[in-house]
């Protein structure tokens, strides 16, 4: 019997302000309290309370039978524990069926990941299994990565820390052929390895309103019906929680389609597994190879770094972070460090991202600058007055 | 090189003119010293004035404090009596630009005399042909004239050109007034010159189409002393002279980088003393050059503000070092 594995992304940044040297101090000289807490309040409203509602229902109708799992950044609930409790009850209440496997990632929704040295990336996975205790008194077991970033040395990192399984994307160009509907191992690691499929993903994710497709309108009953028809170990569904009422709008009717989901599924004799019941319950059948300089993600088409790292302004601004780093600890100072951390965030880095084509699109609906070179001029405008603020700090304590 | 040589030749056919070379020109001169040599000789014909300069051609006559203008000024005075032997009496701001505070800020510095740009927000539609006092004698250029010699020169069908002598002294010779100011590139100039000798002509001839006219070059120092000085209300602003200056510091990159130099030039000032001093000063003078500022605001944004994700990381390296030495 095929497995369906979901598992959705919940993810707010902390967004800079448009950046002025004023008097103010502090995290919010540089992050936007009010922006971020207004599209906060707005995705609560239109996503995850409604949400939340109805995966909770689900759960209950199909008596545990309706499984899946979730990642929730640390900077999300840190915004659910400044703004939005109710979204907080929710998670706590799915953590409370035990239908819900939580997943970690880092705290920040950071590329850390990508710096040479794993220090910070693994501070930050810690901050996050520590969050996941603290409210909602649950050990993680699986891994995902920042928007499924991945690579051998990410997942020796993974191992090491005692997680059972990873997760990433299912490229084209890393699978040459083979399915993703089937559990991998990392190269000289036998970590298990998730890969997302992303046809039967982005069905979902992406092309669920879209009216060019073949495929529209899509029901539940017809998406359950394209799974049943791959008979392998595992079919593995990673979208963003967003789709559900901020991407894909309330009118689209998508919540009618996650409310139809788990018993369409059910119907067609397959069954909910969770990433931890994936890897008990099937076996690797392959390793997984990618070197340190062929990282893979799940973003735009290329599904490498690109969209973060894939101009020169956007380099400019992450190498500048990672040689902040030992200033920055020597510093001591918590603020600090707690301010850089979220300058690490990858979405700050993706406003900036300027592959117009194919992708363009879902970049600029994704962010708040009006074009990516504002975003890269304020991320360094926001960096020179921080690195000022660090070199004054060590100078004060020297 | 050469239009210095034509600039000579025009001088024996009684030409006369000044010069406002930059701080950063004047030092790149040092590895040319034939250059440098062509200078000296027109400064020795004596019908060459040298102007006054804020050396980096910053746009620090505009920060909030204008002590780094006054080391500009000071810095120029330097170099220039060391590379040229003279001391400048009138004064050219970088791109011309003038408020009531710097004009104050000059005369207390001991000029004589001032060129500024002749803004339609300060002459009104007139023509600027007389000298202007406020806190110090003020020429303002003429900004059709002028344009019409450095930008439109070669715009054969445009009306009443090709521009020759006779016509364009006989232009000026129909207006009324005392001293009418010429203001232009020398390099855009000289970019014509390649192309055409059309502007090589004008040069040599342009003298002698005025003279017969019974119109006189002067250098600004002398039209100064030769013609009383009128006031001119609109002198007494705090508006900033110059048109186009939103090409300076317009948008957002701009507004920060400049607002990043005022800081960064405060913390600079506390470690006078210091052994590094001298040594960052320097460079904070480079990094204050006005080109940087027109660069960011250029072409596409995605051009100018590229440039200025770069400008903004060299620059906080910098401020880095600054806050590094402070002790």
């Amino acid at each position: 019997m095929t497995s369906v594995c979901m598992y959705f992304q919940v993810h707010q940044p902390f967004r800079l302000r448009r950046f002025w040297p004023d008097e103010s101090s502090g995290f919010y000289r540089y992050f936007d309290e009010r922006g971020n807490r207004e599209i906060f309040e707005r995705v609560a409203r239109k996503c995850y309370i409604p949400a939340n509602k109805v995966l909770l229902n689900s759960i209950n109708e199909h008596e545990g039978k309706f499984r899946f799992s979730l990642s929730v950044t640390g900077t999300l609930l840190k915004q659910c524990e400044l703004w939005g409790t109710e979204v907080l009850e929710g998670f706590r209440q799915m953590a409370e069926t035990k239908a819900v496997e939580f997943l970690d990632e880092t705290y920040y929704h950071s590329l850390s990941s990508l710096f040479e040295k794993k220090v910070e990336f693994i501070e930050e996975i810690k901050e996050h299994r520590e969050l996941m205790f603290t409210l909602l008194g649950i050990k993680p077991k699986v891994l995902r990565n920042t928007e499924l970033l991945y690579n051998n040395s990410i997942a020796k990192i993974a191992s090491d820390l005692g997680y059972k399984a990873i997760l990433t994307e299912g490229a084209d160009h890393l699978l040459e052929g083979r399915s993703p509907n089937l559990l991998y191992r990392a190269k000289n690691l036998g970590l298990p390895i998730i890969l997302r499929n992303y046809k039967l993903s982005d069905d979902i994710g992406y092309r669920f309103s879209a009216r060019w497709w073949e495929g529209y309108p899509l029901t539940a009953e017809k998406w359950a019906s394209w799974v049943s028809g791959i008979k392998e170990d595992c079919v593995n569904i990673f979208i963003d929680y967003e789709t559900f009422g901020e991407h894909q709008w309330e009118e689209t009717g998508i919540f009618t389609f996650l409310r139809e989901l788990p018993g369409e599924v059910l119907k067609k004799h397959l069954n909910f597994s969770t990433p931890f019941e994936i890897v008990e319950k099937y076996s690797p059948v392959a390793e997984i190879d990618v070197g340190d300089f062929s990282t893979i993600s799940w973003a735009d088409m290329e599904r490498d770094t690109s969209a973060w790292l894939g101009n020169d302004m956007q380099r400019r601004c992450f190498e500048e972070i990672k040689l902040l780093e030992p200033f920055v600890r020597k510093t001591g100072d918590s603020e600090i460090l707690r301010i850089w951390k979220h300058l690490l965030t990858s979405d700050h880095y993706y406003y900036m991202c300027t592959k117009w084509l194919g992708d363009g699109d879902v970049h600029s609906y994704f962010s708040i600058y009006p074009t990516p070179f504002d975003a890269a001029v304020n991320f360094m405008v926001v960096l020179m007055d921080f690195k000022a603020q660090v070199f004054r700090k060590l100078r004060a304590i020297a | 090189m050469h239009l210095n040589d034509i600039i000579m030749e025009s001088i024996e056919m009684g030409g006369r003119y000044s010069f406002d070379l930059s701080g950063p020109f004047l030092e790149q001169c040092r590895w040319d010293p034939e250059l440098l040599e062509s200078f000296h000789e027109l400064e020795e014909s004596g019908s060459v004035e040298f102007t006054g300069s804020c050396n980096y051609h910053s746009l620090s006559s505009l920060y909030p404090d204008l002590s780094w203008f006054n080391e500009e000024i000071s810095i120029y005075r330097e170099i220039i009596r060391e590379l040229l032997g003279v001391t400048p009496k009138t004064f050219v701001n970088t791109e011309l630009l003038y408020t009531e505070r710097i004009g104050c800020n000059l005369a207390e510095a001991g000029f004589g005399c001032l060129i500024a740009e002749g803004s339609k927000n300060l002459i009104n539609g007139h023509d600027p042909v007389n000298i202007f006092q406020n806190h110090l004698p003020t020429l303002l250029r003429h900004i059709n004239l002028s344009e019409d010699l450095e930008l439109r020169f070669l715009e054969k069908n445009a009306d009443g050109y090709n521009l020759i002598p006779n016509k364009f002294a006989d232009w000026i010779k129909s207006m009324e007034g005392d001293v009418l100011t010429l203001y232009v590139n020398y390099t855009n100039l000289c970019v014509h010159h390649t192309n055409e000798n059309t502007i090589v002509d004008f040069i040599r001839t342009f003298p002698n189409a005025l003279k017969i006219r019974g119109i006189e070059m002067l250098t600004p120092s002398e039209a100064v002393k030769r013609f009383s000085h009128s006031r001119l209300q609109t002198l007494e602003t705090e508006q900033t002279i110059r048109y186009g200056m939103h090409n300076a510091i317009g948008n957002n990159a701009q507004q920060l980088y400049m607002q990043e130099l005022v800081k960064i030039g405060e913390e600079l000032s506390e470690l006078k003393g210091s052994k590094a001093y001298w040594k960052l000063k320097q460079i904070f003078g480079y990094l204050q050059q006005s080109e940087i500022f027109f660069s960011m605001n250029s072409g596409s944004i995605r051009e100018g503000y590229e440039r200025a994700v770069n400008y903004f990381s060299i620059l906080s390296d910098f401020r880095r070092a600054v806050l590094e030495e402070a002790k």
